[in-house]
């Protein structure tokens, strides 16, 4: 056994993230879907279940190399699998942050807030939404600035990913009151008011899933 | 080859606007479907690999461009261009535009080889048709109307303009009338909220530029709606100046003749309207809108005429009438009787009409029955004028499918117009004595008048004397004589006296006249107008198209020389599949060989068109507006591009076709010894040289003395093009009006013309007028034209020798 120079995520935790997820989006298919029906077109629990159930089965075949083909295989698939606006939504979230962990074997703390933000840059570039228009935004947004005020204040990546989730949620609540100002709920105008937003309930649930699995583990040399 | 992607949540609606687009494509357009998402258990949806692999399938350099349905669409596809190479990515476009308007507009246009800027440009277009009201910001104001005359259709039709500039929906209600709203899209509404001076109006706008929209509109709603006729209008004076019971009028002799008899006025036709049941309603909508779309270029075409004549102010009343025409009412309710009732075009077109008309443009009658009956007499083909008039026609002017129903007329009065005027040409070619530019007072002479008209001196003498009856008569007699003369010998070439040959050729553009042309004896065609190819159609004719024309020319005139010259669109003919765009000046603006430079597609189709035409055929290729030496110089590097082309193909072509140029502007005129060293042959467009030359439009009566073929500047220009073909070598032709007056034919001459090419019906009087002529008699003419100082002076000369 060599020095401990650090600690680190690594691989496999990706890949328990990737397994939660799977476990989580299923588990609350119905609920997400219920969600869309009240004011989209009643298909991102499905969509979500669909995509990640492919990607367990897609990884159970392959075991790509290190983080950066983890999660450009999450992309993949997703684009591919999910439909609607998610598919392409999560796929781009997955596809920066695979970019960001390009040459990493292992990512560091700072590393992983990085890589969060770069998923984030991109699925707001793709999405076009704001703060405010009732979107997975809406959760992901508020959700980044906690984990990089936690990572000034020297938390540890536990902390940072609680901290995340934990605005998440709030982000998420917060959608209810809003007015849909993209996407499928904004033909509904003011009607979409008084309803949780699908798309922000299923970002909650990614870091949700993200701040119970990602943990760094000590790492050896 | 531009490529265009179709991506939609359903597959199958992917490629049925693939089809729809295929429709317009031509084969000229790579398309590719990508619809639908990959797992065929939950089929709906996109996927951004369909996506990139159609982007990959049909990628050229000349770019791809991907429309898409509803929001995720636009996602999977942006997401797509992240998977292609860096480099491919640029070449890629992604639209909003609505999928089935943008992606059918889109493929007309590559079709039209449009380059991917102009593809984007024209599918936001379509965007900018299909987009819904943003319902951002919703407004309203009360203003008061302030204009003594209140909204009549001239203000009405500006306040249109003014509120289509704004996405925001505007609807106006006249508050103190109660009536409305009504979109200010559609001029009847507008007009059937009855708004009067020191009437309320309530403008609503809804859409993000709202705002803007109602401060425009208040401002010039209040402002007096930029009327300037501030005071009532007149009711017209009832007697116009007294009638001239005798006396001579003067005008342009226009067309050679005498003739005597009783003035007669032009009446508007009965247009035939009854009701009757269609088998295809969809044609007959069809046909309606085509009748429609006609109209609607006439009255462009009266519009820019009156703008330029008379002000804009003036000519606001044909921009009415265009709104009448576009109103949406006005063609949902034309296509529920059409596409509803089965009723046949002209009947829907009179009850649709009618029942948007009644009412409330009583006062503005004659200005919608004239445009009603513009799309009336297109459904019927029934010109204005009546055919069995007897006498001497007067009219403030006749259109050329006027001219060509006259009956048997034995002169024509003008009120406008000049020697160069289409109805005048059609005149001369029928051999009808025409005094053009006599301004209002003939319309004052009494119908009945007697009245004798001299073609010949422009003169017309009301109620003449007994002694100048006879004398005119006389002349009429010999003027009859010497056209028939003329026709008998019109098969044999012409030569002048001595016997130098002369050839004359036609100007024709049609299929038909070629034949026509040989049978009043042309040698040949001088100059074949290829705009009948263009006009009147949605999309340019094809090469295989333009190449059975030709070919049927050619073999009409068997083996006698075909002179194509290439599109000369804008200036006044204009191409609803070229966009020129509004030019304030178009005379001055983008057309002729400007216009097919621009549009290679279209030239390098009519190229290669004429020279498979030219295989075993005497053709020649002829460029009209040329301007300068790149002009020419470019379009024979796409010729010798072209010839590769079909060398490569092993067609038969015609090699080293000759390449003339139009010398028709004054700096053609100044490089004519550069332009002869480059080209076959010259070929002088008389009527344009003369109005660019003189800058007066000859259909302008103020002016159109100084449009005049015999004013010194336009013959030392003449001259100086004539010497710069000959230290080159090589000949030359005048075309145009010039050509066709026979009292300038000595002039001509022996300014060194080598052929004329004129309206085929003209021909047999050039021949003869020709004849009377030695090369020594014509140069001394022109030596002694080229010394004067007036137009004048030299028609003087030109008479006296004539006698």
């Amino acid at each position: 056994m060599g020095n401990l120079t650090g600690m680190a995520v690594r691989r496999q935790d990706v890949l328990a993230w990737m397994e939660e997820l799977q476990r989580v989006y299923a588990e609350n298919r119905d609920r997400l879907t219920e969600l869309d029906s009240a004011i989209g077109d009643a298909d991102h629990g499905t969509n979500m279940d669909r995509g990640f159930s492919a990607l367990k089965t897609e990884l159970a075949a392959n075991v790509p190399a290190d983080i950066r083909a983890v999660l450009q295989t999450v992309a993949t698939v997703l684009i591919r699998t999910v439909g609607g606006a998610a598919g392409p939504l999560y796929g781009t979230f997955f596809l920066r942050a695979s970019a960001a962990c390009a040459g990493k074997p292992q990512l560091e703390d700072a590393e992983i807030v990085t890589m969060f933000r770069a998923g984030v840059d991109g699925l707001q570039a793709r999405g076009k939404a704001v703060a405010g228009d009732k979107t997975m935004l809406d959760v992901l947004l508020p959700a980044m600035s906690a984990m990089g005020e936690k990572l000034e204040q020297g938390g540890t990546l536990a902390e940072i990913l609680a901290a995340g989730a934990a605005a998440a949620e709030k982000g998420m609540l917060d959608t209810i009151p809003m007015q849909a100002r993209k996407g499928r709920a904004s033909y509904l105008g003011p009607r979409s008011i008084g309803h949780q937003d699908p798309g922000a309930t299923s970002a909650w649930l990614l870091l949700k899933a993200a701040a119970a699995t990602l943990v760094s583990s000590p790492n050896w040399t | 080859m531009i490529g265009l992607v179709i991506v939609s949540h359903s597959a199958r609606l992917a490629e049925g606007v693939c089809e729809l687009a295929e429709q317009v494509a031509q084969g000229r357009v790579r398309l590719a479907a990508a619809g639908g998402a990959a797992d065929p258990e939950h089929p709906i949806g996109t996927d951004a690999f369909k996506v990139q692999q159609a982007i990959e399938s049909v990628y050229s350099e000349d770019g791809v461009l991907v429309l898409t349905d509803l929001g995720s669409a636009v996602l999977s596809a942006e997401t797509a261009l992240e998977f292609l190479e860096e480099d491919k990515r640029g070449h890629v476009k992604l639209c909003s535009a609505p999928l089935v308007e943008g992606a059918v507009a889109a493929a007309s246009q590559a079709a039209a080889g449009a380059s991917m800027e102009e593809i984007l440009r024209e599918v936001e277009a379509a965007l900018a048709v299909a987009r819904p009201v943003a319902a951002e910001s919703s407004q309203e104001r009360l203003v008061t109307l302030t204009n003594a005359l209140g909204l009549h259709a001239r203000p009405a039709a500006k306040l249109i303009r003014i509120a289509r500039r704004f996405q925001a929906l505007v609807t106006i209600e006249n508050v103190t009338h109660a009536a409305g709203p009504f979109e200010a899209t559609g001029i009847n509404g507008i007009l059937s909220l009855g708004a009067r001076q020191g009437h309320r109006l309530r403008i609503r706008a809804d859409g993000p530029d709202a705002r803007q929209a109602l401060a425009e509109l208040a401002v010039f709603i209040e402002g007096g709606c930029g009327d300037q006729d501030q005071p009532p209008e007149q009711p017209e004076q009832p007697g116009k100046p007294v009638p001239q019971a005798s006396g001579e009028l003067s005008g342009i002799a226009a067309s050679a003749g005498v003739a005597i008899g009783p003035l007669v006025r032009l009446r508007p036709a009965e247009v035939p309207r009854d009701a009757r049941v269609v088998d295809d309603p969809d044609a007959e909508w069809r046909r309606l809108l085509a009748a429609i779309h006609g109209a609607r270029e006439e009255t462009r075409t009266l519009y820019e005429w009156a703008r330029t004549h008379a002000g804009a102010d003036e000519a606001g009343i044909f921009d009415a009438q265009l709104l009448f025409l576009e109103d949406p009412k006005l063609l949902d309710r034309a296509s529920r009787i059409v596409l509803g009732e089965r009723a046949n075009a002209e009947f829907a077109w009179h009850e649709a009409t009618g029942e948007i008309a009644a009412g409330y443009l009583q006062a503005r009658a004659a200005d919608v029955t004239d445009v009603v009956d513009r799309v009336l007499r297109r459904l019927t083909g029934v010109a204005a004028t009546s055919a069995n008039l007897h006498g001497i026609l007067t009219a403030h002017d006749l259109t050329p499918s006027e001219m060509a129903q006259l009956g048997p007329v034995l002169g024509l009065c003008l009120e406008s117009g000049s020697a160069s005027a289409h109805s005048v040409i059609l005149a001369r070619a029928i051999g009808i004595p025409v005094v053009a530019g006599l301004g209002p007072a003939i319309s004052a002479v009494a119908e009945g008048t007697i009245v004798a008209l001299d073609g010949e001196r422009g003169t017309v003498r009301i109620s003449p004397d007994a002694a100048q009856v006879k004398a005119l008569e006389a002349r009429r007699k010999q003027w009859l004589a010497s056209r028939r003369t003329a026709e008998a010998a019109r098969h044999r070439p012409a030569s002048t006296r001595d016997g130098r040959p002369i050839r004359v050729l036609a100007n024709i553009s049609g299929v038909a006249e070629a034949a026509e042309a040989v049978d009043y004896g042309a040698d040949g065609v001088g100059v074949l107008r290829t705009e009948f190819l263009f006009l009147g159609r949605t999309a340019a004719p094809g090469e295989e198209e333009q190449v059975a024309a030709y070919r049927a020319i050619a073999q009409s005139l068997g083996g006698r020389p075909l002179i194509i010259r290439t599109l000369d669109a804008g200036g006044d003919k204009s191409l609803p599949y070229v966009e020129i765009g509004e030019e304030a000046n178009p005379f001055l603006g983008w057309r002729g060989i400007r216009v097919t430079l621009g549009r290679r597609d279209l030239f390098r189709t009519q190229i290669r068109a004429v020279l498979r035409t030219g295989a075993g055929q005497s053709v020649g290729l002829l460029l009209p507006m040329v301007t300068v030496l790149d002009e020419l110089r470019e379009t024979k590097a796409l010729i010798q591009d072209v010839e590769a082309e079909l060398d490569r193909e092993g067609a038969a072509f015609l090699r080293d076709i000759q390449v003339g140029v139009m010398i028709e502007v004054p700096a053609a005129v100044a490089i004519a010894g550069e332009l002869a060293r480059e080209a076959s042959f010259f070929s002088i467009g008389s009527n344009d040289l003369i109005q660019y030359c003189m800058a007066a439009d000859r259909t302008n009566p103020r002016v159109a003395s100084l449009a005049d073929g015999l004013q010194p500047a336009v013959l030392r220009m003449i001259r100086q093009a004539v010497e710069a073909a000959r230290a080159a070598g090589i000949e030359v032709t005048l075309c145009g009006e010039l050509a066709a007056d026979t009292l300038a034919t000595p002039l001509l001459i022996g300014l060194g013309m080598d052929e004329f090419s004129v309206s085929a019906a003209l021909i047999p009087q050039l021949k003869q007028a020709i004849g009377r002529w030695s090369v020594a008699e014509a140069e001394a003419i022109a030596r002694e034209a080229l010394a004067m100082d007036s137009s004048g002076a030299v028609r003087k000369l030109l008479g006296s020798a004539a006698r």
